[in-house]
């Protein structure tokens, strides 16, 4: 049963990556970027099937919003006349898979980024605005207090419990993506707010706040063996940012936002790569 | 005497001493731990962490009648939890229905809380309901047991992924604050 929801998964790609040629508007542009191997992106929309996710006041399920935020990203990535980019959805209708699936299934793709949409949802209705996280056992407090000493480069006489710091350099040793994971959520949470704050042509703006970027341990980011994000896109449990998911400008802008991000990420990635050759 | 019977009796009693001494230590050292985790049943001052009206998680002040262990006096802590908030503006972390079924210590001194189905059924999404339920429960018994290290979290008594999909509690936790 799992390798039919694993093959049925693969046949996405497939298909999303068949619509390349056509998409390019620019003959000159469409003729560079085929040229390029193309950047593969895993796109990760949240929960799905039984698993509905977060639950909004107003009944807007998490699952549904961010399968389709994750179908208009892997659209505006195919069709971008700039760069050849390959989208990989891993999961392509609502259906509930796994997040050891989720895991395999993004390696096996070999993508170059990994994303994981979702949207948030609050005991509090005050809680609003979209976060983007990037994984990291450290996650507690005092762990993360170790690290920023760590690096900085303050030394302590008292060293912390030898546990602590094993923990440490076990994350550090096994994350060997932490770097361009951190840049990755750098760029989203900075182009999604120029995306989303950008003024309509009818003057209005729409109201989002910006909760900038975070690490937590995220069960679906570990075990990527590539550059790996998390967005919250928002807080389905308040009323203003349900509505705005009832608003196809603001899902138009975020995912602008996230477009303009994965290439700028490329070409940071490919300068990178080019160094290193 | 011959100097191999002096060399004899000073190895002799060099052993004796080391393990004398080893089994003092060893006496002092349980004894010291044992009234860390066992002690006299008293009144104790708990601070309970539920979440504010910002979401963030803020602590109630509340006396319980304790027990006689660590294990006991943790259970207590979160049925109280699980009770909800008595002060006003504070909301619940944990979801209803949600009861603690065990409380066990290794010998890191990780407490593991065992928890029915309900807090993995009932939760109703979102990362930071998750953050708050998992954070609510890790900084309350840690801010209330100096003498604990790490918190886990078991369903049914068997280990766990997620409690709702998102943040993995497959380790044992420390506190954090939640922005």
């Amino acid at each position: 049963m799992d390798k039919i929801k694993l093959l049925l998964l693969f046949l996405l790609p497939v298909f999303l990556a068949a619509q390349e040629p056509q998409s390019s508007k620019s003959a000159g542009k469409a003729g560079q970027a085929l040229l390029q191997k193309p950047f593969s992106v895993i796109i990760d929309p949240g929960h799905g099937g039984r698993d509905g996710g977060a639950v909004g006041n107003k009944g807007t399920l998490e699952k549904n919003v961010v399968f389709e935020l994750a179908t208009m990203l892997a659209k505006a990535l195919v069709d971008d006349p700039d760069r050849a980019f390959r989208a990989v959805l891993t999961r392509a209708e609502d259906k509930f898979v796994a997040l050891e699936d989720r895991i395999t299934f993004a390696n096996q793709a070999e993508g170059d980024i990994f994303m994981s949409i979702h949207a948030n949802a609050s005991e509090s209705k005050n809680d609003n605005g979209f976060e983007v996280y990037y994984n990291s056992l450290v996650t507690d407090d005092a762990l993360t207090n170790i690290a920023k000493r760590e690096n900085t480069g303050i030394s302590e006489k008292k060293d912390p419990q030898p546990t602590d710091s094993m923990f440490i350099l076990w994350e550090l040793a096994q994350n060997e993506f932490q770097k361009e994971s951190m840049d990755f959520a750098d760029i989203i949470q900075a182009e999604v707010e120029t995306a989303v704050s950008a003024k309509a042509e009818n003057g209005k703006k729409i109201l989002m706040r910006n909760r900038g970027v975070k690490q937590a341990g995220f069960a679906v980011l570990r075990g990527v063996r590539m550059p790996a994000i998390l967005v919250e896109t928002s807080y389905l449990s308040n009323e203003a940012d349900e509505n705005n998911f009832k608003n196809p400008e603001f899902k138009d802008k975020m995912v602008r936002g996230f477009l303009e991000a994965i290439k700028k990420l490329a070409a940071k990635m490919d300068k990178r790569r080019d160094e290193n050759k | 005497m011959k100097l191999g019977a002096k060399s004899l009796i000073i190895v002799f009693i060099s052993v004796t001493l080391i393990v004398l001494g080893y089994s003092l230590i060893k006496i002092v050292f349980f004894k010291s731990t044992d009234t860390l985790f066992k002690y006299a049943p008293q009144v104790k001052k708990v601070k309970l962490y539920f979440v504010n009206q910002d979401g963030k998680l803020q602590a109630e002040k509340r006396e319980i009648q304790g027990g006689g262990s660590i294990q006991e006096d943790v259970k207590l802590c979160i049925e109280e939890l699980a009770a909800g908030p008595k002060e006003k503006g504070l909301m619940r972390s944990l979801p209803p229905l949600v009861f603690i079924k065990g409380v066990y210590l290794d010998e890191n001194r990780c407490i593991y809380l065992d928890f029915n189905k309900s807090i993995t059924e009932k939760p109703v999404g979102g990362t930071k309901r998750e953050q708050q339920m998992i954070y609510s429960l890790v900084n309350t018994i840690l801010d209330n047991f100096g003498q604990l290290n790490s918190v886990k979290i078991l369903v049914d008594g068997q280990e766990i992924k997620t409690l709702g999909g998102h943040l993995d509690v497959n380790q044992p936790l420390r506190s954090k604050k939640l922005e």
